[in-house]
């Protein structure tokens, strides 16, 4: 299974003018832990819920002045969107991060991979196995078959 | 059965009065995405979270120094008893759609349980299972299936080790029915394998 049929498609953006206070808003009314910051249609890098209002509670920062462009984590890597689900798995392992900016083969930004997007997945492949041994043990399945 | 008290962690707390900065400044040297707010006597009033101090900090335009834990904290506080089943503490998570849960025990706080705690305790559970199928337990069918799921819960361990906050309550869900499946299958179908 490719990439693209695990990841969000609709992806929240901004640019790296925008404000941490229209970040914070942004992320309040969508609902989502992290933005990706975008430049003509690439990703550059990513803010998370955390790293804003910590960042900017502890530093003393101004949440109408400080942008997108300095809050962001640098974008180390991104997936395409066709590549398996394994390479997603060691890319994130191998980075040690959460989230990889899916890209298509321009490098623009088409959705993102998220840790929990990949645990759900898995849970409910897991739920679905534990059905078909719970079936088994039941002997609803013939043995062998 | 395992019970909350067996998989808690100390819990982080912030008295009430404090400033959105203090549990900040808290949150990051404590390396936590969240703190149980206490009144003067430590009874637990509510909780306060990273994305809490987002929406109703910075989002609001609050003032860093003078709004305190107590306006920005979320209620009510999910409790589970030290003594409730892991099974108990799940559901509590799904219900009420929270991935922190606070373990009293004698209405004393004693710990907080995460879900990615329980996540990892499900990859062993799994692990269990699989040692079960190992020892001829399950038939051929039944032990094709446990590889493919022990396979699955080592990708869980991993990721459950990297969960950060935004597990949301479907996965809490999931994870709860699945437990509560391989619980039934062990205890009606096979005996819980020791020392795996």
């Amino acid at each position: 299974m490719p990439v693209r049929d695990y990841c969000q498609p609709a992806v929240r953006t901004v640019g790296p003018e925008e404000t941490a206070r229209f970040m914070a808003q942004h992320m309040d009314r969508a609902d989502v832990g992290c933005l990706v910051v975008v430049e003509e249609g690439r990703p550059t890098g990513i803010v998370t819920d955390r790293d804003l209002a910590l960042t900017l509670l502890c530093d003393g920062r101004d949440a109408g002045a400080v942008t997108a462009g300095e809050l962001a984590t640098r974008v180390p890597v991104a997936i395409h969107e066709n590549a398996p689900l394994a390479e997603a798995l060691h890319t994130l392992r191998q980075n040690g991060v959460r989230r990889l900016p899916v890209v298509d083969d321009a490098g623009k930004l088409t959705g993102i991979l998220t840790a929990d997007d990949l645990l759900k997945a898995l849970a409910l492949e897991l739920s679905g196995l534990g059905g078909a041994l719970s079936a088994q043990l039941s002997g609803h399945v013939v043995a062998g078959g | 059965m395992q019970r909350a008290q067996d998989y808690q962690n100390p819990a982080q707390t912030i008295y009430s009065e404090e400033s959105a900065l203090e549990v900040a400044k808290r949150m990051r040297h404590e390396e936590v995405g969240s703190l149980i707010v206490v009144d003067g006597d430590d009874n637990p009033l509510g909780i306060v979270t990273d994305r809490d101090l987002l929406r109703r900090v910075i989002a609001a335009g609050r003032p860093y120094e003078t709004t305190t834990a107590a306006e920005v904290m979320s209620q009510p506080l999910v409790t589970v008893d030290a003594d409730d089943p892991l099974d108990k503490l799940v559901q509590a998570m799904a219900s009420h759609g929270v991935r922190r849960i606070a373990v009293m025990q004698h209405h004393e706080l004693t710990g907080v349980v995460s879900l990615d705690d329980v996540l990892l305790l499900l990859s062993g559970e799994i692990s269990s299972l699989a040692g079960a199928t190992r020892r001829g337990m399950l038939s051929a069918k039944g032990r094709r299936v446990a590889h493919h799921v022990e396979d699955i819960a080592g990708e869980l361990k991993e990721q459950a080790e990297r969960l950060g906050r935004e597990a949301k309550t479907r996965l809490g869900e999931a994870v709860g029915s699945t437990l509560k499946k391989l619980r039934s299958r062990r205890s009606g179908n096979a005996e819980p394998p020791d020392g795996d």
